[in-house]
C-alpha cells in the first residue's frame, strides 16, 4: 500500500488544515493530505468538490485562507508562485490555458526559461541554445515534435493537452499538479494521453485530478476522494472502488458528466 | 499633381508621427490592458527634455535619445509607483493615470513655461531637397522622420516577433495568468514594457518638436491621435497601429487639403465606420 509506505526522506506534499475560502464559502475545509516522493495520486470527486480551488492553493496561484502546506519538508504556504516552481512544483489547468499566439518551440522555449532564467535578452529565438535544445527534448516526451513550428492555435485539442504535459515538465519537476488532463479528449486521444501519464519520470509525484475512472485508477496508486470541499475517503483505488460512501456521492453520480 | 504629392506627404508625414505615438501606447495596451492617459503627457516631456539636451549640447541624436530616456524612465515610474498597485482594475488604472497626465502637464507648465519650442536641426536634416521622380521639394527633417517610423516600426517588429524577451512580450498578451505560472515575474516585465512605451512616446516627443514643434496641449493632441489610431488599427497590435496611422494621417491631410470646412471629420468617420463594422480594429484581435 504506498500510503503506508515508509520513506526516510520528508514526504512531497504535505498539507494540514487547510482551507480556502470565498466571501462567505468555503470551497475547501480542513483538508488534510500526506503524498509520498514518487507517488501516484490522484484526487476524485464530483463538480464543486472543492478539486481546483485545492490545486489553485497548492501551486500559490490563490493564497489560503487557513493551514500550512510543506514541499519536501520546508513549509510554503507564504511563498508566491514563482518561487514553488522553482522549487520543482508544475501545473496545468483543467481548461488549457496556452499562448495561441506563439509557436510549440517558443510555448516550449518559455517554459524552459521561465524557470532557468534569460529571458530578458534581447536575442533571436533561433541560437545555439541550451534552452532550445531542452525545448526540442520536451516535445518528444509530450510527443508534439512533428508541430514544433506550428503555432498553438492551429492545434488539435489532444496535442494542446499534450504540449501542457510538456510545460509542465520543464526543468526536473518534481512535483505534478495535473488538473483533468483527459478532459475534453476523444476516445481516440485518451490512450495516448494515459501513455504520456505512465510514461512520467519514476521519481516525480504526480497529483491528478481525473474524471476519467479508468486514466485515474490506471495511472494512480492511491486515491483521495472530495465531497463538498472536504476529504470523504482516501485509500487504494480498490478500496475506493468498495467503498459504499463513495460510490453514493461520486461514483454513482458521475454518469450524468 | 503636385498639391496632390505634397498633401500625401504631408499625410505620410503626420502617419509616421502618429505611428510613433501610438506604437508605445497600443504596446502597453496589448500586454498589460491598461489605457495609458499620460501616453501623451510622457511624448510632451520627452519632447521638453530633448529640446533641452539640444539647446546645450547641440546634438540632435543626443536630444532624441535623452528625450527616449527621460520618458523612459518616468513610464517605468508610473508603472512601478502607481499603475502596478491597481494591476487588474483597469477602469482605475485609466483614472490614475488621466490624474497623472494633468499633474505632469501642469509641472511641465511650470518648467518649461508656455512657450511653443522647435528644436534646432542639425545641418544634414534642415532645407530640403528635390524628390527624384516625383519631382516636388520636401523638407529633409520630415523625410527623416518617415524614415525614422519605419525603422523603429521595423525594430519593434523584430523585438516582438523575433527574440526571446518578444516571446515573452507576446506570451503574456496571449495569457498573463499562465505567463505567472510558468514562473516569470509579471510585475517587472509590466515595468519593463512601460519603459519601452514610453521611450517610444518620448522619442515621438523630440522628433515631433523637430518637424513640428511642442507647445503645452501637444500631449492631449498626441494621446486623441493615439486613441483613435489604436481604435482604426486595433489595440495592442504594432501592424495595426501602422495601418491605423497611415488612415488618420492622410485622411487628416487629404481632408485639410480638399475640404478644408469638414477635414477633421473624416478621421472620426473612419473610426466610427471601423467602430461599426470592425469593433475590435482592423488588424486586432476579437476578445475571446
Amino acid at each position: 500500500m504506498p500510503i503506508s509506505q515508509t520513506h526516510t526522506n520528508a514526504n512531497a506534499l504535505e498539507v494540514r488544515g487547510i482551507g480556502k475560502r470565498f466571501g462567505g464559502f468555503w470551497a475547501v475545509q480542513d483538508i488534510n493530505l500526506t503524498v509520498q516522493p514518487g507517488e501516484r495520486r490522484a484526487i476524485l470527486g464530483p463538480n464543486g468538490a472543492g478539486k481546483t480551488s485545492l490545486f489553485n492553493v497548492l501551486t500559490g496561484d490563490t493564497p489560503a485562507t487557513a493551514g500550512t502546506i510543506s514541499l519536501f519538508g520546508t513549509n510554503v504556504t507564504r511563498e508566491p508562485i514563482n518561487k514553488r516552481i522553482q522549487r520543482g512544483v508544475r501545473r496545468t489547468y483543467q481548461h488549457a490555458h496556452l499562448f495561441n499566439g506563439l509557436t510549440v518551440r517558443e510555448t516550449l522555449f518559455l517554459a524552459v526559461a521561465g524557470v532557468r532564467g534569460g529571458w530578458r535578452q534581447v536575442l533571436p529565438l533561433r541560437h545555439n541554445d541550451a534552452r532550445l535544445t531542452e525545448a526540442e527534448r520536451l516535445a518528444e516526451v509530450a510527443g508534439v515534435t512533428d508541430v514544433l513550428e506550428r503555432e498553438v492555435s492551429e492545434l488539435s485539442h489532444g496535442q494542446r493537452r499534450q504540449l501542457e504535459i510538456g510545460i509542465a515538465l520543464a526543468e526536473d519537476p518534481k512535483i505534478l499538479l495535473l488538473d483533468e488532463p483527459a478532459a475534453g479528449l476523444s476516445p481516440a486521444e485518451r490512450p495516448k494521453l494515459s501513455a504520456l501519464l505512465m510514461a512520467l519520470p519514476k521519481d516525480v509525484t504526480v497529483v491528478l485530478i481525473e474524471h476519467d475512472m479508468e486514466i485515474a485508477l490506471q495511472t494512480s496508486e492511491s486515491v483521495s476522494v472530495l465531497y463538498n470541499g472536504r476529504l470523504l475517503a482516501e485509500g487504494s483505488p480498490k478500496d475506493i472502488m468498495q467503498n459504499e460512501e463513495v460510490h453514493r456521492v461520486y461514483i454513482g453520480g458521475a454518469h450524468g458528466h | 499633381m503636385t498639391l496632390f504629392l505634397i498633401v500625401t506627404l504631408n499625410g505620410l508625414t503626420l502617419a509616421a508621427l502618429y505611428f510613433l505615438a501610438a506604437s508605445g501606447f497600443s504596446l502597453i495596451f496589448g500586454l498589460m490592458r491598461t489605457v495609458n492617459m499620460a501616453h501623451g503627457a510622457l511624448l510632451l516631456l520627452g519632447g521638453y527634455v530633448g529640446y533641452s539636451i539640444v539647446d546645450v549640447t547641440g546634438s540632435w541624436g543626443l536630444g532624441v535619445l535623452g528625450g527616449g530616456l527621460a520618458a523612459a524612465l518616468a513610464g517605468a515610474l508610473v508603472q512601478a509607483g502607481v499603475l502596478g498597485w491597481m494591476q487588474g482594475d483597469e477602469l482605475r488604472q485609466t483614472l490614475a493615470s488621466i490624474a497623472i497626465s494633468i499633474i505632469m502637464a501642469d509641472l511641465m507648465l511650470w518648467y518649461w513655461g508656455g512657450l511653443t519650442y522647435q528644436v534646432a536641426l542639425p545641418e544634414a536634416l534642415a532645407g530640403g531637397q528635390r524628390l527624384p521622380i516625383l519631382g516636388v521639394g520636401y523638407a529633409n527633417i520630415r523625410l527623416a522622420l518617415m524614415a525614422f517610423a519605419l525603422a523603429t516600426g521595423l525594430a519593434l517588429w523584430f523585438l516582438i516577433q523575433r527574440t526571446r524577451f518578444g516571446a515573452v512580450i507576446r506570451a503574456g498578451v496571449d495569457d498573463q495568468d499562465m505567463l505567472r505560472a510558468l514562473g516569470y515575474p509579471i510585475g517587472r516585465i509590466f515595468v519593463l514594457v512601460f519603459a519601452l512605451g514610453g521611450m517610444l512616446a518620448g522619442m515621438a516627443g523630440v522628433v515631433a518638436a523637430s518637424a513640428l514643434s511642442i507647445a503645452p496641449g501637444t500631449d492631449l493632441q498626441f494621446l486623441l491621435s493615439s486613441l483613435v489610431v489604436v481604435i482604426v488599427g486595433g489595440m495592442g497590435s504594432i501592424g495595426g497601429a501602422a495601418l491605423g496611422a497611415l488612415l488618420v494621417g492622410l485622411a487628416e491631410q487629404y481632408g485639410l487639403a480638399y475640404a478644408p470646412t469638414y477635414g477633421v471629420v473624416f478621421t472620426f468617420a473612419i473610426m466610427v465606420l471601423v467602430l461599426a463594422v470592425r469593433p475590435q480594429g482592423l488588424l486586432g484581435k476579437a476578445e475571446q
